[in-house]
């Protein structure tokens, strides 16, 4: 036994060595959608730090969908970091993941939006709650919100996490 | 991905590393119980975070666990005698107890007391259940002895076996918290392992086979839940908890015993695999206990007189091409404990997660990883005690259930996720 490609010479430290040193993936397209005030203000202190062209938006509010029925609020508008306002829908082509941030207490009703679109999309979906000393029920109350929304759902302690997993992802 | 410091942080458990002290923290398994069967049997040698030790047990029947080389002149203590409650070292006949303490130095003198002043390093050794547990940390820290469910349960509801696994601790646990992997990795055994199939719950897995997931933190660790759909309207939850530094617990099925592992480093390239097997409320049936020892589950086959899987990498896992090719076996392994060994050798003995590419159902691992970070460094800068120590974060319990839509399962099955005596588990 022992040829150079069987299994007890492949996974010693020596051959670990070898492995094809390149970069193997290419820059995601992440936004980060801070879903209320707490949340933005957690996402405003990340924004100097240098990610991999992740972009930081805010909720505004609900505005009519482009092509939507009048009445029937389809889009959102967001807040970038400069300040200039964005269109969910101008945001979503060509988005690998979109991460909702949503602090525990809060319902945000817009995820609705923010997950429809993105399943519509095929784009997946991540939300983190940040539970920061919140009740079990304010916990519950927001991911019954954010639960139909995202594919992944993240119950955090602490603020610090989203930072930590933004990182992970390459964001 | 993970920078190379984060990563030479969590993975490194020599003494002295931030890590290491953590883990120096717990009590860890040392031994099967089965390894020191009798009093004055053999020792044996342990080799625990980077530590070469020697474990045996007098004949007053108490365990040892003391360096493994000889303060006179280093030979090992691996070929001393163990007799009248104590080890003795063939080479110039030194003795020691089960502490460490020199009780003999035959060349000096009795009188001169030269031997109070020799004293290898030890650590306490106990008996709880099936496993041999030991505390490596400083004396005057040493926490409560653990309470594991499957350690506490009488004798004839457990069983418990530990493997070698050739890599890092860390990747073999993060295995643990991957429940993403089960649909793939394991396709196959549901149906067909004896200590898997025919529960109720099976049918959901096989008719969802992208499930939801919620990562929730706990006070020791961390609850996993995979989220699939169910009749009206309700979820099929499969909820795995994360004990820090390295305890997991599959979610059950039907009433089958519930199983899990335990994560300890040899050294930073070698890791014991520990897999326990119990019932809440019922002895193990005959045929139960044979399918573990026969290595079924989350338990192996071994080489003959050691702990080293059967199928290991010298052999290349006995590699089946044609199961594979038929799908009885998803990666062409056998067994879901050499599946995941197999596999997790493969990314080397410390897999380098600068090159890793997650994704977001990895948010168990990453969280996972953010809590061993955060809890070494509070134990470094603060002395803070990481969670898991505490006994009462040792009482936990995975569950399977069915809930409402709009349920919290860490708040919903506060009670199904805690170790209850005399309770059975909540499974379907
Ligand atoms: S698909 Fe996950 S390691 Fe290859
Ligand atoms: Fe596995």
């Amino acid at each position: 036994m022992s040829s150079p490609s069987d299994c007890a010479r492949a996974a010693t430290a020596e051959e670990a060595r070898y492995r094809v040193d390149y970069p193997n993936s290419k820059p995601r397209t992440s936004k980060i959608v801070a879903m209320d005030d707490r949340a933005a203000a957690i996402t405003r202190d990340l924004e100097t730090a240098s990610w991999n062209g992740a972009r930081f938006l805010s909720l505004i509010g609900r505005t009519k969908g482009v092509q939507g029925l009048d009445s029937i609020p389809l889009d959102l508008d967001l807040r970038d970091r400069s300040g200039a306002v964005a269109r969910l829908s101008k945001e979503l082509p060509g988005a690998d993941v979109v991460v909702m941030i949503a602090s525990a207490g809060e319902s945000p009703a817009d995820a609705g939006i923010v997950g429809r679109s993105c399943a519509a999309r095929g784009i997946m979906t991540t939300g983190i709650i940040v539970e920061a000393g919140a009740s079990a029920e304010e916990v519950e109350l927001t991911l019954e919100t954010l639960r139909p929304n995202a594919r992944m759902l993240v119950v955090a302690s602490d603020a610090d996490y989203v930072a930590e997993m933004l990182t992970a992802l390459r964001a | 991905m993970l920078r190379k410091e984060i990563n030479d942080l969590l993975t490194q458990t020599d003494a002295g590393t931030p890590m290491g002290e953590m883990y120096r923290q717990y009590w860890i398994p040392a031994l099967l119980a089965e390894e020191l069967p009798e009093n004055d049997c053999p020792p044996v040698r342990v080799k625990l975070l980077g530590e070469r030790l020697i474990a045996f047990r007098d004949t007053d029947g108490k365990y040892g666990l003391i360096d493994e080389f000889c303060p006179h002149r280093g030979a090992s203590l691996w070929f001393g005698r163990n007799e009248e409650h104590g080890l003795r070292c063939p080479y110039h006949g030194w003795k020691f107890d089960v502490t460490g303490q020199c009780i003999e130095v035959p060349s000096e003198p009795t009188e001169s007391g030269f031997c109070e002043k020799i004293k290898l390093a030890g650590y306490p050794l106990v008996k709880i259940g099936d496993v041999l547990w030991t505390y490596m940390g400083a004396a005057e820290q040493q926490p409560p002895l653990p309470e594991w469910e499957f350690a506490t349960v009488p004798a004839e509801q457990s069983f418990t076996s530990k493997r070698l696994q050739e890599c890092n601790w860390l990747q073999a646990m993060e295995g643990g918290i991957d429940s993403s992997h089960v649909s793939w990795l394991h396709s196959g055994d549901l149906q067909r392992d004896p200590l898997f199939k025919g529960a109720a719950g099976n049918k959901y897995n096989q008719q969802d086979k992208m499930p939801v997931f919620e990562v929730t933190e706990s006070d020791g660790g961390l609850y996993i839940g995979a989220r699939r759909n169910a009749e009206d309207g309700k979820y099929y939850w499969r909820i795995t908890p994360w004990v820090m530094p390295s305890f997991t617990m599959v979610p059950p099925r039907g009433d089958h015993p519930m199983h899990g592992h335990f994560w300890i480093p040899i050294d930073d390239h070698n890791c014991w695999a520990w897999s326990y097997d119990y019932h809440p409320v019922r002895a193990l049936t005959g045929e139960e206990r044979q399918a573990m020892q026969d290595g079924k589950g989350v338990h192996v086959k071994y080489v003959p007189g050691t702990y080293r899987p059967a199928a290991n990498k010298d052999n290349d896992y006995l590699m089946d091409r044609e199961a594979q090719r038929r799908g009885e076996t998803f990666s062409g392994i056998t067994g879901i404990g050499m599946q995941d060994a197999s596999i997790q050798e493969s990314m080397g003995p410390i897999v380098d997660r600068t090159k890793e590419n997650l994704v977001s159902t990895d948010n168990g691992i990453i969280m996972a990883r953010n809590r061993l970070r955060k809890a070494a460094m509070e134990l470094k800068d603060k002395g803070v005690r990481p969670p898991g120590v505490d006994p009462v974060h040792q009482k936990v319990r995975s569950a399977a259930v069915i809930l409402p839509p709009d349920k919290a399962y860490k708040d919903a099955c506060k009670e199904d996720l805690m170790a209850r005596p005399g309770v059975r588990q909540s499974s379907v």
